[in-house]
Parts: structure tokens; sequence; C-alpha cells
């Protein structure tokens, strides 16, 4: 599949990709290397994970990052309780000890966590690790031996060589820098947010109800939203909320209800301090242009 | 629309990557082999003739950051399109020439250099960069010399002797200790922990047959802190200024995690500058970025700019921020308020150094000082070399 191919197929999948960023999933595919993607919160790139598991008809592992994240609830553990049961089972039995040490570190007694979930699948899976920069640096040094051989040692069992490869995306939100030994095994793409005519696009690909010239109004006030000096700037995902919220109050212009328009703006403004800094004048302002 | 370069050597695609990979890295780009690996890789799967496939595939291959991602355009035009480079390097040449008002000298170096690029093609296109590289390097310098002999009478070596360097060396010291580590709330294996690690203990027990004999602790591990200095180098502050930046500099030797900001009107980033071995050349390097900058104050504005820029990826629960200024602002108290609550938010702790408090009678009258009061951490004098060795003790607290 050529780079283009891939834009095509994740737009009949509702998913609009910019050049960029299609031949950035081609190279990662082709050359089985994670794609590392960063940019502001809310312009799809998990939305990206779904829809390259939609578009290889595969399953979706999903592994969100948080402070504290560690080995064995990442990649895998043994099941305590189980073995402790098996032992005191076999207990009377006069089996010798190696076997019951087989039998209770066998694969039947290993949980498995997302990541070596994913290795596991018979059918490559698209893996999801989703805001890393949320993670301790220590998680990364775990993630460095799977991304870059695709296997997983574990002491008493062996190693666990991918049957599939995964298609691995990795997500960040830049709010920590990220050391540069990931980055270096990473195909990289930064997200921007979409140009006019992209989010346009988007727009009515997801909303196909909405009337052309409400959402080229519509597209228009978000992106001039966006280069004010407001703290938290709307990604699609808000865009797409607000278009819904207008639609479905029956506005058929921006201009026709200033009242309205202010109070739907909770979909697009997330802090206090936006919402005092969009007053209704303003928001008058934005819709006119 | 540029032209592809012509490339006078025959070579293969495996030198020209390779070429290019070393026209990255002097470029600032971190380099590696693997990148030239996966370059010719990824050659089976682009259409070669379409440069713009060729640009975007080694984009996604060789930029690992934001930065690098922004840059990339630049450098790919001036190596695969050759008429892209001449004209950028002219151009920036020529906005460097009036940028700095280089003077006659300098001017006369540069001048045969755009004769060349203009009439030379027949140069080879590596050998052209290096002679580009030389030539700049040696303008840089001159510059620089330039700059010295400008800044010899405002020189430092009066304000730093070597016995102010070493006290300030040793009270520097004792401050980064004191701010070294964070208690974190999560729990770590310990031999002395405070708590007993259950989950260890019965898969440690296996071993005993579910008994449970030995026991594993776990405890609360300390986290490193990072150091945000800001300081103030405006008018008011030109006196101290000098010497506050042989301390941030002491705390960029040793943590090197230390981030340096300088505002008067506006914020710079120094970081990378004081990063310099030699402490005086070090403040050299900056006292001569700042030249002519010491005039009025924007704390609020400065504070704005490094919330909107680089909080996000150097503030975190684990920061210590060490505003140093006297808080005399020719700016909105305003302002000043509303960025130090949304630094606050961030969960750093916030540590303003006020070099006026160690003198009699004074009480934060500058409307942004008493602005800035409620949000911070730590309110302490620093006028003297003894208020600084002495701010050890404060600083453990918070």
């Amino acid at each position: 599949m050529q780079w283009n191919e891939i834009k095509t197929s994740l737009y009949d999948l509702d998913y609009i990709a910019s050049e960029e960023l299609a031949m950035s999933i081609h190279i990662a595919i082709n050359l089985e290397r994670p794609l590392l993607l960063e940019g502001e919160a809310g312009i799809g790139k998990t939305a990206l994970a779904l829809a390259l598991s939609k578009l290889y008809k595969t399953s979706l592992i999903r592994l969100q990052c948080y402070e504290g994240l560690d080995a064995s609830s990442t990649i895998y553990e043994w099941n305590y309780q189980k073995q402790l049961l098996s032992i005191r089972l076999n207990e009377n039995k006069n089996d010798n000890n190696e076997k019951i040490d087989d039998q209770i570190f066998s694969k039947e007694f290993l949980l498995e966590r997302p990541l070596l979930k994913a290795l596991t699948q018979k059918k490559s899976p698209v893996l999801l690790i989703d805001e890393i920069d949320r993670a301790d640096e220590e998680f990364e040094a775990y993630l460095l031996e799977i991304l870059s051989e695709y296997q997983v040692s574990i002491p008493e069992y062996g190693t666990i060589k991918a049957l599939s490869k995964p298609i691995v995306i990795i997500t960040s939100n830049n709010t920590r820098d990220l050391s540069d030994a990931l980055r270096r095994r990473c195909i990289y793409n930064y997200v921007y947010y979409p140009k006019k005519e992209l989010e346009l696009e988007i727009l009515q690909k997801k909303l196909p109800n909405i009337d052309s010239e409400l959402s080229r109004q519509i597209v228009n006030f978000v992106q001039n939203l966006r280069v004010q000096d407001i703290e938290k700037k709307p990604g699609i995902a808000e865009t797409l909320d607000w278009a819904a919220a207008i639609s479905g109050l029956g506005l058929k212009d921006l201009s026709d209800n200033y009242k309205v328009l202010h109070s739907t703006l909770v979909c697009l403004l997330k802090t206090e301090a936006d919402k005092a800094v969009i007053s209704p004048e303003i928001a008058q302002k934005l819709a006119k242009i | 629309m540029l032209k592809p370069t012509k490339f006078l050597v025959r070579s293969s695609i495996k030198t020209r990557l390779l070429d290019f990979t070393h026209h990255m890295y002097a470029n600032g780009f971190n380099t590696t082999f693997d990148q030239v690996f996966q370059s010719l890789r990824s050659l089976k799967h682009i259409n070669l003739s379409d440069l713009n496939d060729w640009k975007s595939a080694l984009r996604s291959i060789y930029c690992y950051n934001f930065q690098t991602y922004e840059n990339f355009d630049e450098l790919f035009d001036s190596f695969w399109r050759n008429e892209g480079r001449k004209k950028t390097n002219l151009e920036r040449q020529k906005n460097d020439l009036n940028k700095n008002k280089i003077n006659k000298n300098t001017k006369s170096i540069l001048s045969p250099i755009e004769g060349q690029t203009l009439t030379n093609e027949a140069t080879n296109d590596t050998l052209n960069d290096n002679n580009d590289a030389d030539i700049s390097n040696e303008t840089k310098s001159r510059i620089t010399a330039s700059y010295i002999e400008n800044n010899r009478k405002t020189d430092l070596k009066e304000l730093i002797n070597s016995d102010l360097q070493k006290r300030m060396h040793a009270a520097v010291l004792r401050i980064a200790k004191s701010i070294k580590h964070k208690r974190s709330r999560r729990l770590l294996a310990k031999k002395k922990g405070e708590k007993l690690d259950l989950r260890k203990i019965v898969s440690k027990s296996l071993a005993y047959e579910g008994y449970p004999l030995k026991l594993y602790k776990k405890s609360k591990p300390k986290k490193p802190m990072k150091i945000v200095t800001i300081l103030d180098i405006s008018g008011s502050m030109k006196i101290y200024s000098q010497i506050f930046l042989t301390f941030v500099k002491g705390l960029v030797g040793i943590n090197q995690s230390t981030e340096v900001y300088l505002f008067h009107t506006r914020l710079m980033r120094v970081t990378d500058y004081l990063k310099e071995n030699d402490t005086l050349k070090a403040v050299n390097r900056i006292s001569m970025l700042t030249e002519g900058f010491s005039g009025g104050t924007k704390i609020g504005k400065s504070l704005k700019e490094f919330n909107n820029v680089y909080s996000r990826n150097f503030v975190n629960g684990k920061t210590v921020v060490m505003i140093i200024s006297d808080g005399y602002d020719t700016g909105s108290s305003k302002i000043v308020a509303e960025e130090l609550e949304k630094l606050k938010k961030r969960n750093c702790k916030i540590v303003w150094l006020n070099p006026l408090l160690g003198w009699e009678n004074y009480a934060p009258v500058a409307s942004s000082m008493k602005a800035a009061s409620k949000y911070l951490d730590l309110f302490a004098p620093c006028n003297t070399l003894e208020h600084l060795e002495n701010l050890e003790k404060e600083l453990i607290e918070i």
C-alpha cells in the first residue's frame, strides 16, 4: 500500500490525515518502527490508532500511561494466588519439584498485560501507548526492549518473541521531554492544528448534516479563536462537539443569535480565564470575520 | 519552485545519504547511522521521482522533536535543492549584515562568498559547505572580538575575584543540595522501608510453600528536583545581576538539568550558554548577549512568555522556580499576579529572591511585589553573599 492509498483508505474510515502524516504512517508500518506522534491535545492522535485498527481489520490494544506505571501492570505478572493454590493442591501427590516448577511457571499462570498481549497476537494488532509523557522515565526504559526487538524476557519462563510485529503508535502531549533513546527508535511526526481547508473537510466528513455555509463559519470561528491569546486552544475534538451543539440547537447561521452562540462556547473554552477573555462582544466579532 | 541539486560528482545514493546525514549533524541534529539505514530501507516504499515524497519520508526518519521538525524543511532544501541553498544562504548573510551592522572589515570578508556562490557553479557541493562553515566561523569570531572590545569598560573581572568565586561556589553547592530531592507519594521497594510490601511478600513466599518467612518493605523514594531560575537583568538590578549570573552558573554546573532564563523587557533562555566550563567566559558571553538591554523591566510580560513557551516542558511538581528580581516593574502588576497564579497551578515551588529585602526598613511596596507575595513559597533577601549562604535552611523547609 502506498502512502496515498493509506490516506484515501483512512478517509473512507472517517479519518482525514495530512500528507505528511500519511507518509509517516506508511514509513513506520513498512520499516516496522513505532510511530511517535506529538502535538496539542485533541487533534486526533489517539483517533488515528483507532482508524488504523479498523483499516487493517485488527484489534486495538491500548495502554493509557500514568505516573507510577510499572512493569507488572504493563508487561506481565505471575498469578501468585493461582500458583499458591496449585502448590497446595499438588502437595499430597508425590511429584518431584521440577515438575511443579514447570507447571506453575507455565503460560497458564502468566497474566498478560497490554504490552505482552500485543506481542502474542496472531494477527499484528495496533498497540496504542497513549500519553507516554505522563509515565515515569523508568517506564521508557522498559519499552526500549519491546520496541526495538519486539520481545519480552521473563526470567522464569524465557524470552517471548512477537508472533507478529504490532503496529505501535505512541502519543505524547509534550508535557515532559522524552528520552533520546526512545525518540531515536521511533518514526516521528508532529501533528499541527489542521489548516482551514483540512478542518472544513474533517467537519463535513464527520458531521455531514451541517449546512456547508454554517460549517465554513464554524471552522472560521475556531481558526480565529486559536489565534487569540487563550490558555487552552480548542482542538478538532472540540470543534466537532461545538458544531454538533450548534446544529443541535437549530442555529442556521452563527450571526443569528449571539446569546446562544456565546452560551455554546463552553464546548470550546475550557478554563475560567479563557471564558473571561472571550467576552460576548469578542465572540460576536470573531463570528463576523 | 526550487530545482533539485545537480550533484557534480556522480555518487551513489548511499554516499549522498551519508553526506546528507553529515549535513544534518553539522546543523545541530542528533544523527545516527541507523537513520541512514532506515532511509535506504524506506527507498523501497516510496516514489523516488517525487522529491516531496522523499522529503516527508526523510522528515519522519530524521526528526525527533518539535524543533527539529520545524527546521527540517530549510535544511532539506539546502541539501537536495541546491538553488534553494544558495538563496537562503545569501538571504541569511544579508540579514546578518543588517542585524549586526558589521564593520567594513567583515563585509569585505563576506563579499567574496557572495560572488563565489553566484558564479562558481563548478564547485563540489560538500566542498562549498565546508567553505561556508569556515568563513562564517571566522566572521563570528571577528564579531565576538569587536564586542569584547566594546565591553572592556564593564569588565567583570573586578567584580568576580577568586575568593568571592570560592565562597559563592560553596554557597551554591549547599543550596543545590538543599533542593535536590522531593519526597514522592508512590512507594518503591526498599530494604529498610516504612511499610510492608504485601505483593512482594506473597510472591516471594512461594519459595517457602506459601509461608511468608521474609518480609519485604517499601517506602517513598526521593525524587530529584529541578531548578528553574529566572533572573532579572534590568537597569535597577545591574549591580547585582553579574553576581547572580555567577551564582546561577554554579547551579548549572552542579545540576545539569537546571534551566536559566534572563529577562528585562523580554525573556531569553540562556541555559545552553551557561554550560561553558569557564565561569568568567560564560558570564561574559551572556553579558554580551544582553548588552544594551538593561533598561525597563516587564516582569509580568516576561513571566507570561515563560508560561506560554517554556513552562510546559520544564515546570512540573518536581520543580523549584527561583525568580531573582527587585520587583520594580514598568509593566502592570496585575499581570504578574495572574502569571504567577498560572505558574503555581503547575504545582511547582516558587521562590523569590529580592536583593532589596536585605535593606533596612524595606517593605515590599513595589506593586508587583505586593501582588506576587501571595503565590510565593519563599520570599527571601539576597543582597549579600551571607544571605545566599543562609538560604539553605529555608529552602529545605519548602
